[in-house]
């Protein structure tokens, strides 16, 4: 972020600096998006990660105590050399429903059991490589469906994002990791549930206005998707209608399912009414209020970005001042262009 | 770049070192087959099918001759492809066989297998008969460990011949259009046999009754002859599920002193999905806390990041349906949000998501009003994943 106060146009200036202005600000616009580029087409990926099974899928079946083994198979697409780094992950339950792949701070169950043999491949030019894993199993463990990830990287990835992070110049830059991620089931027997319960439904605002369901998958198996229907009513008076549908919830880890507000919330309370379907476990019926206090409309008004299409700081509001600017000087001088035509030539002198 | 920064980069490039696996080398490629890919059954000189028992043959895949023209027993027999009696197409595919048995013929390296394999199960590689030719009675058994790319290449220096009720079948993900049988002369499938992979033979091919080819029949100097009730069916290959992140170009903002929102791009990324099971997959998205040169407690770093993803559209030359599905906007941070979500039964094929056209970015930044002057960075990572079944 280039950090200069803004600029403030003085509109009681000279023709002479009027006229550099209009020059300046005409320039302006076509310099201002120059500061994002755009790659014509994807890129191709640089490798893959598939599951060593017949089945096309990681599901292994086992008892406490025992250590399971099982494999993926990494495979280099480039016709260069390519290393894969390669770690193991919880699955948690992503904002929207989804497994959501931790690699950090394992505390579930199956990433902390999962041992990769090689953390990371180097593969030469289309080449594959069978990499091994075990799952050991602890002795207290439950009766349940546990769900650990191997999750694949390429290092190169890691690497670039390394080195522009010592990048001082000063700007926004944002850096992107792509990953492949492979999940997989451990079956321990014992009976198979799924049920879910709606901790809270609360009004945030930061850094949009919400409505934040507090969502906590339990059972011992996951739950493959569910449906949402909310109606946001004021008084009697609808405010806004809602419906969604949500990806797989992954038991004993909670989430947070937000609802982005219509429009804005105006202090008091509202009604929020609605029912929440999981596959293959009971329904929750929402009916709860929420309140909506004058220091969360202070909050929402303070953090609230202009709507999306209105201009966006890459053109300075200095260049619009001048736009404006110039647009009125041209009338000007059209307006005397068109009084002086108008008067026509002066009359003939008679001697 | 500070001393402890050196240290620790050199520290963790040593960890890597350490941690990495041998550079692994490269298993056999597939033989190219080029157009002749696309036929099930092609020959040079007749292609008959001849019905001596009730009930007739089935081809799925094309069907051509060149330089010949003679197709025989087309109906009866069913064929569900194109026709080709020497064109233009059946006379570049005989030329890509002609180069596919020469490639298949000329691997080096090749593991030295007895005259008659039936019984024995093998593993990926180059294998060639001790014997002019390679028999097969009982079950022979390809077995790709896992690797669904594995490929296996078999080469005979006469015949092939297989036994009546003999069976080529496949373990452990190997795939039938991974197998190529080389053969010097000609192939005999025996009567109720099954027979996978492609076979590339030199003279003629001629295939009992009740014979399933899971691959293809390709004679390059003489006739294929189909019996009754025969199956031939030209493979297709599975892929893996991949996928590229767009590119999300820097750019530079205007302090103002309010809170504000700056917008940019994001480039073109796609998700393949070449699996061939119809299981479904997601992407999610995470970012990171920004930090402010470093730091995460500076003024500004309580700005936020909301995506708004593009449309899926099939990549040119596939011809799927229904494409991964585009959540709404989406704000983004260290706990992940699926951008896109293909369940079971969509997402198959290639999916293209295009750069953000002109004027109509993507990525909406807040800035907050007391943000400090600085280098600002982020980090998104986006994670593709089948759905867990």
């Amino acid at each position: 972020m280039t950090m200069r106060p803004s600029t403030t146009i003085n509109t009681h200036r000279r023709a002479g600096a009027l006229a550099l202005i209009v020059a300046l600000a005409l320039a302006a616009p076509a310099a201002a998006p120059a500061a994002v580029t755009r790659p014509a087409s994807a890129s191709s990926p640089t490798f893959s990660l598939s599951p060593v099974s017949s089945t096309g899928a990681l599901r292994l079946h086992g008892a406490p105590g025992q250590v399971l083994e099982g494999a993926v198979r990494v495979h280099n697409l480039t016709s260069h050399p390519v290393t894969v780094v390669l770690q193991p992950a919880d699955i948690q339950t992503a904002g929207n429903g989804s497994a959501n792949f931790v690699t950090t701070a394992l505390t579930q169950n199956g990433g902390r059991w999962l041992r990769i043999d090689a953390p990371s491949v180097r593969l030469t030019a289309h080449a594959a490589r069978k990499v091994a894993f075990t799952v050991s199993i602890p002795a207290t463990a439950g009766g349940a469906s546990h769900y650990a990830g191997v999750v694949a990287i390429d290092q190169a990835d890691l690497t670039a994002a390394t080195a522009q992070k010592t990048n001082r110049k000063q700007g926004f830059t944002i850096y992107r990791i792509n990953r492949l991620a492979l999940p997989i089931t451990i079956r321990i027997p014992g009976p198979l549930t799924r049920s879910v319960s709606l901790r809270s439904v609360k009004l945030t605002v930061n850094p949009v206005a919400s409505l934040m369901l507090g969502l906590a998958p339990a059972g011992t198996v996951l739950i493959q998707g569910a449906t949402l229907h909310l109606q946001v009513l004021r008084g009697t008076r609808t405010i806004f209608k809602y419906e969604s549908t949500l990806g797989q919830l992954f038991p004993n880890t909670g989430l947070n399912y937000r609802v982005l507000w219509h429009g804005t919330p105006t202090p008091g309370s509202y009604h929020v009414l609605g029912v929440f379907r999981p596959q293959g476990a009971p329904s929750i019926n929402i009916d709860q209020t929420v309140k909506f206090t004058a220091a969360n409309a202070s909050e929402l008004k303070r953090i609230t970005p202009p709507a999306p299409g209105a201009p966006t700081s890459s053109i300075p509001v200095w260049v619009w001042i001048a736009l404006v600017l110039a647009a009125a000087l041209l009338a000007a001088l059209a307006l005397a262009v068109w009084r002086l035509k108008r008067r026509g030539p002066p009359a003939a002198s008679v001697v | 770049m500070s001393l402890r920064r050196i240290v620790g980069a050199l520290a963790a490039g040593a960890l890597l070192a350490l941690g990495s696996t041998d550079v692994a080398s490269a298993a056999p490629a597939p033989v190219a087959l080029g157009s002749a890919g696309a036929f099930a059954v092609l020959a040079a000189t007749t292609v008959t099918s001849a019905e001596t028992v009730a009930g007739a043959s089935t081809v799925n895949g094309d069907l051509g001759v060149s330089p010949g023209t003679a197709v025989t027993g087309f109906p009866p027999a069913t064929l569900n492809g194109a026709l080709h009696a020497g064109d233009g197409p059946a006379a570049s595919a005989h030329t890509d066989l002609a180069t596919a048995y020469a490639d298949a013929a000329g691997r080096s390296s090749a593991t030295t297998i007895t005259a008659d394999i039936g019984g024995t199960t093998l593993d990926p590689g180059v294998y060639q008969a001790a014997a002019a030719s390679i028999a097969i009675t009982g079950t022979l058994t390809l077995d790709a460990q896992g690797d669904p790319n594995a490929v296996f290449i078999l080469r005979a220096g006469s015949t092939l011949i297989t036994a009546a009720g003999s069976q080529v079948i496949l373990a452990n993900g190997a795939q039938a259009c991974n197998v190529f049988w080389s053969v010097g002369s000609s192939a005999t499938l025996g009567a109720s046999s099954v027979l996978t992979g492609t076979i590339l033979a030199t003279t003629s091919i001629t295939v009992g009754d009740g014979v399933t080819v899971a691959g293809r029949t390709l004679a390059r100097d003489a006739a294929v002859t189909l019996g009754s009730q025969d199956t031939v069916t030209a493979p297709q290959c599975i892929g893996p599920l991949s996928n590229t992140a767009p590119a999300i170009a820097p750019f530079t903002a205007r302090l103002t002193g309010l809170d504000q929102t700056v917008h940019t791009t994001l480039g073109a990324w796609s998700v393949t999905d070449a699996r061939g099971t119809d299981a479904g997959y997601t992407v999610t998205v995470t970012a990171t806390e920004p930090t402010v040169n470093g730091s995460l407690t500076a003024a500004g770093t309580d700005g936020s990041i909301t995506l708004t993803p593009s449309t899926a559209t099939p990549a040119s030359g596939q011809s799927a349906t229904t494409g991964p599905v585009a959540a709404s906007a989406r704000t983004l941070s260290t706990k992940p949000v699926t951008i896109d979500d293909a369940p079971a039964g969509t997402g198959q094929g290639e999916w293209d998501f295009a750069a953000d056209p002109s004027g109509n970015p993507s990525l909406a930044i807040v800035i907050p009003g007391n943000a400090s002057a600085g280098a600002y960075s982020s980090t998104l990572t986006f994670t593709t994943a089948p759905l867990v079944p």
